[in-house]
């Protein structure tokens, strides 16, 4: 009772602060108070003891009454009842209910063990049933529901029963496609929910889940690439996993399936050059209901397979040796060593132990420009002539030329490349101070770019990045901080706290410019004590870059998408690459179905790409699409590009059709409950009592609705009219 | 007084940051490593030879060298700081099998030994070159290689005779990786290195073809 009066002097506060009238009122009656006090006191003097404390008890207690009544005080009172008990049965309807794995259908089943119960409860409980697939309704008649062949979203089912104190039945398969669980468990207050798992092993299904492979390959050169295979009711069946390019096999394997996930890698040399679209395909086998998701289609850029190269260094170091010895191993890349002997003369060359005519000054240029990739290592801004930068910025902008910065003591010194021809080129700006360290830095993979090819020592993406975080340390750098904008960084070289860009890449439009800042590769290879492993992985990567700088591929826009085939109601990704040596302002994009236009389209450009746009929107029903899209330039369409794809009918359901147990489980211990197999449900019988709920309510009594307050006041007042009387008093 | 106290401090100061400076610079440049070995075959011999070859690679190429020699063992992970070896002595060389087990690796990962016979090496270096690599053979290098080419001309001489120690003419041999990499040179009956210090009474010429071959080997070793 304390509590509540504290509670209701607290509210009392309040009023005063709030209610203007109430406040007028008690100042009002306080003055009544003092005033009838005041006229007592002064009037009647001389009145006996008794009378006097007699009419002030009793004025007293009328004045704390009315202060009472104002200030709205109040009480609570309890009322206790018994009502009958709320269950609610959560029915899955959805595709996957079709599956008749339990004997009978798995609806069916539901339907059987929901009536069991039923019956087994009587009418001592008030019943709700909630039908639920992609989406949840009320059930008022049981004859009406059936399987309406839509996904499953366990959310919405749960969401409909978050408000009430209930214990809530669920019979489903627990396969989940739509919407998150587990955020809905967290709103469930008072529901306990009862799982019973309707379901066993499901549809045998085989479904390519991932395709593996390289992003840019090189002309009659083997490319790997590894089909991910997931299997359930399906072991031991032996496939056939085909390879095809424009509709012809180009390779093909055999496999048993020995594992939930199996891979197949599959080799083929590429023919021809260019943007090459692949289809990977598991042949379906006889009984297997899903087919759509047997395949994949993919894109591979085959570049074609011999690149020339021109390599200038400032003086033989130990640098230039391990690269020259690398780039010999390359069958692909031709190139051409100019080793600066002084700022005039170059030494005499070979290539792998067989002399070259050597170079001379005036051939400088011209080897320069009939190639692909220039390397620059270490060489200082003062060894070139105003022409022959004017002709690399040349080669570099204007013929498709790649450039490749390689770190060191003389290369990046501001006062030479600063403000001269190929300054604008480079993707850093030097700043005047020393840069280059001798130190040990640990080399870290940029975590955004672990699938670019130029740092790509594996095709998977997963153990690219741990070969990264292996590879080593780097012992020293050209510590540039100032890198321009759009650069971007591959990879970078960290000393404790501080972090610097160690491979960049600068796109130019067409041009591509990398940098490594440092001259110590050789050191990184060397000092590595597993000689065979690091090997490997340091010729991949210098073959990388020299791939990546050397590819130049036909002017294309290509259309990409996320996946093969949709769903109604699916969200469409899509990818937009346009390779151009022009600047593309915008593009247009048009998608079309057979029920008209889609209007809602949202795309963004890949700033880290140029002429990459990536961009999405949803298709509503099923049928065929057409994506097309253009690319503008100065108000012109300059690339215009078409690509069709289907919206299927809803597979999904039928995907991964085992019953999720797991999910299941985790409802109902999540919400206190308890899960079931399906043929050993009875016991539910026995865990949920239909005992009635007792049910207490508490109701808040206002002193101002109680009218025996006003009487007693009304009898205060009288008794005290009929004392003064008595007494003979005024 | 006081005043010039502090003027000798500062400018003590300045020279010493100084010369740690020009230290540190040098540091990171080429150097040769000097092959620390047992066996008793005087590894040490004419330690002035590396530090002179040295001195005049940096007079007469652009090759950013230290004029210091670094004294290594073969089980020191020091080897990989350079990527050439030196080796020299008159008598018995013998590796252990750490010592074979880090040679091998060091030079198959890109590193390069020279062996210089000083008289009295050539079947101790021979064994011990079988232990590394049981494999390959030591074969003459043609006259056509790099190595005689690669600064100053010796295609048509092949190495230069400095002292003669046995009959016939100075030869070079050579292993190589599956790539066709030199990955070590082994000079007999030339013995270079004695041409690379003035204690023998040489002529200039003499000294002068000791010089140049020492530095093409460098370069061939620095620019291929």
């Amino acid at each position: 009772m304390s509590n509540y009066l504290t509670y209701s002097l607290k509210k009392t506060k309040l009023n005063y602060s709030q209610n203007k009238m109430t406040l007028v009122e008690i100042l009002l009656i306080t003055c009544a108070g003092i005033l009838v006090f005041y006229l007592y006191r002064k009037n009647i003097s001389g009145i006996p003891l008794f009378p006097k404390i007699t009419l002030l008890t009793l004025r007293s207690i009328v004045i704390l009454i009315v202060l009472l009544f104002i200030s709205n005080f109040f009480f609570y009172k309890t009322k206790k009842y018994y009502q009958k008990k709320q269950i609610t049965f959560l029915i899955d309807t959805s595709e996957s209910m079709t599956i008749p794995d339990v004997g009978t259908t798995r609806f069916d089943k539901a339907i059987n063990i929901l009536k069991d119960l039923l019956n087994f409860w009587g009418s001592n409980f008030h019943l709700k049933i909630i039908e639920f697939s992609s989406e949840a309704k009320i059930v008022h008649n049981l004859k009406t529901i059936k399987p309406d062949g839509k996904s499953t979203s366990l959310e919405k089912a749960l969401s409909e029963v978050m408000r009430e104190k209930s214990e809530v039945i669920l019979l489903s398969d627990g396969i989940n496609n739509s919407g998150e669980v587990y955020s809905s468990l967290e709103k469930l207050k008072e529901t306990k929910v009862f799982s019973i798992g309707i379901g066993k092993d499901g549809l045998k299904d085989i479904k390519l889940t991932e395709v593996i492979y390289p992003r840019i390959a090189v002309q009659e050169e083997d490319v790997l690439v590894k089909a991910v295979i997931f299997q359930e009711n399906a072991k031991g069946e032996k496939i056939k996993v085909v390879l095809k390019q424009e509709k012809g096999l180009i390779s093909s394997s055999d496999i048993v399936l020995k594992n939930e996930e199996n891979i197949v890698e599959l080799k083929f040399k590429a023919k021809k050059s260019g943007l090459i679209e692949y289809q990977m395909e598991i042949i379906p086998t006889e009984d297997e209901k899903i087919k759509q998701n047997n395949f994949k289609n993919f894109y591979i850029n085959i570049s074609k397979n011999k690149f020339k190269g021109v390599f200038l260094s400032a003086a033989p170091h130990p640098e230039l040796a391990f690269l020259k010895r690398e780039i010999s191993k390359f069958e692909k890349f031709d190139f051409t060593y100019f080793i600066f002997r002084d700022k005039n003369n170059f030494y005499p060359q070979y290539v792998n132990n067989k002399k070259q005519t050597t170079p001379i000054r005036k051939n400088l240029l011209s080897t320069i420009t009939t190639s692909d990739i220039l390397v620059i290592q270490d060489v200082p801004p003062n060894y070139f002539s105003d022409i022959e930068l004017k002709e690399i910025r040349d080669f570099v902008l204007n013929k498709r030329g790649s450039l490749l910065l390689l770190g060191g003591e003389n290369g990046f010194l501001s006062d030479g490349y600063k403000n001269n021809y190929i300054d604008d080129l480079l993707p850093f700006n030097l700043t005047g101070r020393k840069n280059y360290f001798e130190d040990v830095f640990k080399v870290q993979l940029e975590k955004n770019n672990s699938e670019h090819p130029l740092v790509s020592l594996s095709d998977d993406v997963l153990e690219n990045i741990k070969i990264w975080e292996n590879v080593g340390t780097v012992f020293s750098l050209n510590k540039i901080d100032k890198i321009k904008p759009e650069v971007n960084i591959l990879v970078w070289a960290e000393k404790g706290q501080s972090k610097f860009p160690f491979i960049v890449l600068r796109k130019y439009y067409h041009s591509k410019i990398v940098v490594i800042f440092t001259d110590g590769l050789w050191q990184m290879y060397f000092k590595n004590p597993d000689v065979s492993k690091s090997a490997t992985y340091y010729s991949k990567l210098i073959y990388q870059i020299l791939l990546f700088l050397s590819i130049k591929l036909d002017e294309t826009l290509t259309i990409n998408l996320d996946r093969d085939n949709y769903q109604d109601n699916d969200e469409v990704n899509f990818f937009v690459d346009i390779n151009s040596d022009k600047k593309i302002d915008d593009i247009k994009i048009k998608v079309t179905g057979e029920q008209g236009k889609i209007e809602d389209i949202l795309y963004t450009q890949d700033t880290s790409l140029n002429n990459r746009y990536e961009g999405k929107f949803e298709v509503a029903n099923e049928g065929k699409y057409k994506i097309e899209i253009e690319a503008i330039s100065d108000d012109k369409v300059l690339f215009k590009n078409v690509k069709n794809f289907d919206v299927l009918p809803s597979f999904l359901e039928f995907e991964r059709t085992k019953l999720n147990k797991d999910l299941l489980k985790d409802i109902s211990n999540k919400t206190d409950g308890k899960y079931y197999d399906f043929n050993n449900y009875q016991e539910i019988k026995k865990d949920i009592s239909l005992k009635k709920d007792k049910i207490i309510e508490r109701e808040k009594i206002e002193v101002r609705q109680l009218p025996i307050f006003l009487i007693i006041i009304m009898m205060l007042l009288i008794l005290e009219w009929v004392v003064r009387r008595r007494w003979g008093l005024p | 007084m006081k005043l010039r106290g502090i003027r000798f401090i500062l400018i003590g100061m300045i020279i010493l940051l100084f010369s740690s400076y020009l230290f540190s610079e040098g540091e990171r440049y080429f150097t040769i490593g000097r092959v620390k070995y047992s066996g008793g075959g005087d590894w040490y011999n004419d330690p002035q030879g590396i530090p002179n070859l040295l001195k005049d690679l940096k007079k007469r190429t652009n090759i950013k060298a230290q004029t210091q020699q670094k004294i290594v063992t073969l089980t020191d992970n020091k080897i990989y700081d350079t990527p050439f070896l030196f080796i020299t002595g008159h008598g018995n060389i013998n590796f252990t099998p750490d010592e074979v087990k880090n040679l091998r690796n060091y030079l198959l990962a890109g590193g390069f030994l020279y062996a210089d016979d000083d008289y009295g090496m050539d079947e101790a270096i021979r064994r011990e070159m079988k232990k590394v690599f049981p494999d390959k053979e030591l074969t003459e290098v043609p006259f056509s290689h790099p190595i005689y080419n690669s600064f100053y001309d010796f295609s048509k001489t092949g190495p230069p005779k400095i002292h003669e120690h046995y009959e016939g003419p100075p030869k070079g041999f050579g292993i190589f990786d599956d790539w066709g990499r030199l990955m070590v040179y082994y000079t007999y009956n030339s013995n270079i290195s004695d041409g690379w210090v003035d204690t023998y009474n040489d002529s200039p010429e003499v000294r002068e073809n000791a010089f140049k071959m020492g530095i093409n080997i460098i370069v061939y070793v620095l620019s291929n």
